[in-house]
């Protein structure tokens, strides 16, 4: 069932649900979008699935939906959804199977005329460099005792080890590692397929990106991140792997009995949950932030991969740096204001991005004036954004803004009368060289499978969540 | 073996059928290895027990043990035998070898409860499953 007869707007590209009882919903639905995005939104089930995480026991402020949402399971893709820290819930599927799902930008001391000619090159060293990860290897092994310590420390000890500078944590969110997670509360089964899956990037929606800086919008912004016009960039879009996915898997299992035993139910079982403050909460979010770890380890070890194969390219001169790494699957402790009362919730970022606001401490000193840098993946033919986060998203949204363009087809029909080496050429004669380990990983991201990403951040820069900084280009894609 | 795929915005499903509930199971983990490429030679055997609380719970315990042992390299399965099945229990052996040049064709994350469904239909059993991909 489709509510799109309920939406009501309120504001500029702002629409609500309003709470309704037999629906179960205990708060109202927000979604952000123009109208052209919420003609797409009402043809798959994601504003049901807005209107049942409404229904959350706990949930602090509206259930709110970001102008990238999509259907997911459980959760909409693109939602937010903030719990109160003391009597709410934590929901593993508000949270999804690819913990710490996220993207990094490195900037690079290159020019696009620089690497000319060179595209396809760079593209194929990079691609023999990064494993996808689909035949289940990684290049770097880890005895149990330094899974521990990834685990626990994130990108942070990936560091310490040599595989990156000390300034890329500092440019991470959480500064590459959660604190409060916990090994021990990580499966043998999920530590087994992480292990080996350090340095890969997965498949499906997982790329990795060269691309250039197309325009600036926001000129001092773009000089406090590092970027301008015509500069070479890349786009590292990946997760936690298996062991992320095992992680989830783990604990929606056990959440069947545990949510009896706290005789809660839920209108879709994707959307077990527990108290916050119960021993089961409190080990998901253990084993979630060590996951989260891992996520943030995997793309510094990604980043290392990268960094030799450039420097291997084009000299030493590259300095390949962090401009910053969100993630945006994941459940956060923070502080936040909730009607008008300070509260400590547990945000949930359900394909969503943080996006805290000029002078919030939380980010580094460099990036104090201009806000918290949010980058936004479009398809691999299109484009992709930098903003930076507003107050605007302090007051309405918990810091947060959208993470993608969103998908509009599904995988099957994408690649429904679609010709492999058409797409391939129609991308090349763009300017676009891709590099995918099986064809289905090109037939089912094509453009026209995803919103119009311009559209979509349009809303969440005139919506005051997060500004309009650079558009970045594609030159080389390598895909899953 | 008879599947199809199911759209969905996201990921990907698919709908399966068996003569009896063993056959479905059984169906259902062939259906989630086409996702994977080729078959590995029947060397081992692996039994397992898998428990949930109801059939559509089992189905995906039973799905994601299957996906374990592949993701984790122990076994590329060629083909499952359901022994026993209640509505809580199952057990099976499957045939296999430890996965060696075996890859996913898409990698599949996880077997999600999204939609679960297993019924009845057409005097044998249907079930629709959703991968989160």
């Amino acid at each position: 069932m489709s509510l799109a007869h309920r939406l009501e707007p309120i504001g500029d590209f702002r629409w609500r649900i309003p709470r309704d009882e037999r629906l179960g919903m205990r708060t109202e639905v927000v979604i952000y979008a123009s109208q052209a995005i919420l003609d797409q939104v009402a043809r798959d089930q994601s504003l049901q699935q807005a209107a049942n995480v409404a229904a959350l026991p706990g949930i602090a402020g509206p259930s709110l939906a970001m102008p990238d949402i999509h259907q997911g399971y459980g959760f909409p893709i693109g939602g937010v959804a903030a719990m109160d820290a003391s009597h709410g819930v934590v929901s593993p599927g508000g949270v999804g199977f690819d913990i710490n799902c996220g993207v990094r930008l490195v900037r690079c001391a290159l020019r696009r005329q620089d690497i000319a000619g060179r595209i396809r090159e760079l593209t194929e060293a990079v691609f023999r460099a990064v494993p996808c990860g689909t035949g289940g290897h990684g290049p770097i092994g880890l005895t149990a005792s330094q899974l521990d310590e990834v685990l626990a420390r994130g990108a942070r000890w990936m560091v310490e080890q040599g595989y990156g500078h000390a300034r890329d944590v500092e440019f991470s969110e959480a500064r590459g590692a959660l604190e409060g997670a916990d090994p021990d509360a990580v499966s043998a089964r999920a530590k087994e397929r992480g292990r080996s899956q350090l340095g890969t990037l997965g498949s499906g929606n997982h790329f990795l990106e060269i691309q250039y800086v197309e325009r600036v919008e926001d000129a001092p912004a773009a000089r406090a991140f590092g970027l301008e016009e015509q500069q070479v960039v890349v786009l590292i879009h990946s997760g936690s792997r298996g062991l992320g996915h095992q992680v989830c898997t783990d604990f929606l299992q056990q959440m069947g009995s545990a949510m009896k035993k706290y005789g809660l139910s839920v209108p879709d079982r994707q959307l077990a949950c527990v108290p916050v403050r119960s021993p089961e909460g409190q080990a998901y979010l253990g084993a979630m932030r060590a996951a989260a770890n891992f996520a943030w380890a995997n793309r510094q070890a990604i980043t290392h991969s990268l960094r030799q194969t450039l420097e291997r390219m084009f000299g030493r001169t590259i300095r390949a740096e962090v401009v910053y790494d969100v993630c945006h699957n994941i459940a956060k402790q923070e502080t936040h204001l909730a009607g008008g009362t300070r509260r400590d919730v547990v945000v949930h970022r359900k394909g969503a991005t943080r996006a805290f606001p000029p002078h919030h401490r939380e980010i580094p000193a460099d990036y104090r004036e201009a806000g918290q840098p949010v980058f936004i993946p479009g398809s691999m033919g299109t484009a992709s954004w930098v903003l930076a986060g507003q107050q605007g998203a302090m007051e309405e949204t918990f810091g947060t803004a959208c993470h993608g363009a969103g998908r509009l087809l599904s995988r099957t029909a994408a690649q429904k009368g679609k010709d492999y080496r058409q797409v391939l050429h129609d991308l090349e004669a763009s300017g676009i060289y891709v590099r995918s380990e099986t064809r289905a990983g090109i037939l089912e991201e094509i453009p026209e499978a995803y919103k119009d990403v311009d559209e979509v951040v349009r809303v969440v820069h005139e919506a005051g969540l997060a500004r309009r900084v650079a558009r970045l280009r594609p030159l080389g894609v390598m895909k899953g | 073996m008879e599947f199809e795929l199911l759209a969905h915005t996201a990921d990907v499903g698919f709908r399966v059928r068996g003569a009896t509930l063993p056959e479905l199971f059984e169906n259902a983990a062939r259906a989630l290895m086409s996702f994977t490429t080729g078959q590995a030679a029947p060397e081992v055997r692996r039994a397992v027990e898998v428990r949930g609380e109801d059939y559509p719970s089992l189905l995906v315990a039973w799905l994601n043990e299957v996906l374990y042992l592949f993701d984790s390299g122990e076994l590329a399965p060629a083909s499952f035998h359901i022994h026993t099945l209640d509505s809580t229990r199952l057990t099976a052996t499957l045939e296999g070898s430890p996965r060696r040049g075996e890859s996913w064709r898409l990698i599949v994350k996880a077997v999600t409860y999204h939609q679960i469904e297993v019924k009845e239909a057409d005097g044998g059993w249907e079930a629709a499953v959703y991968l989160d991909v």
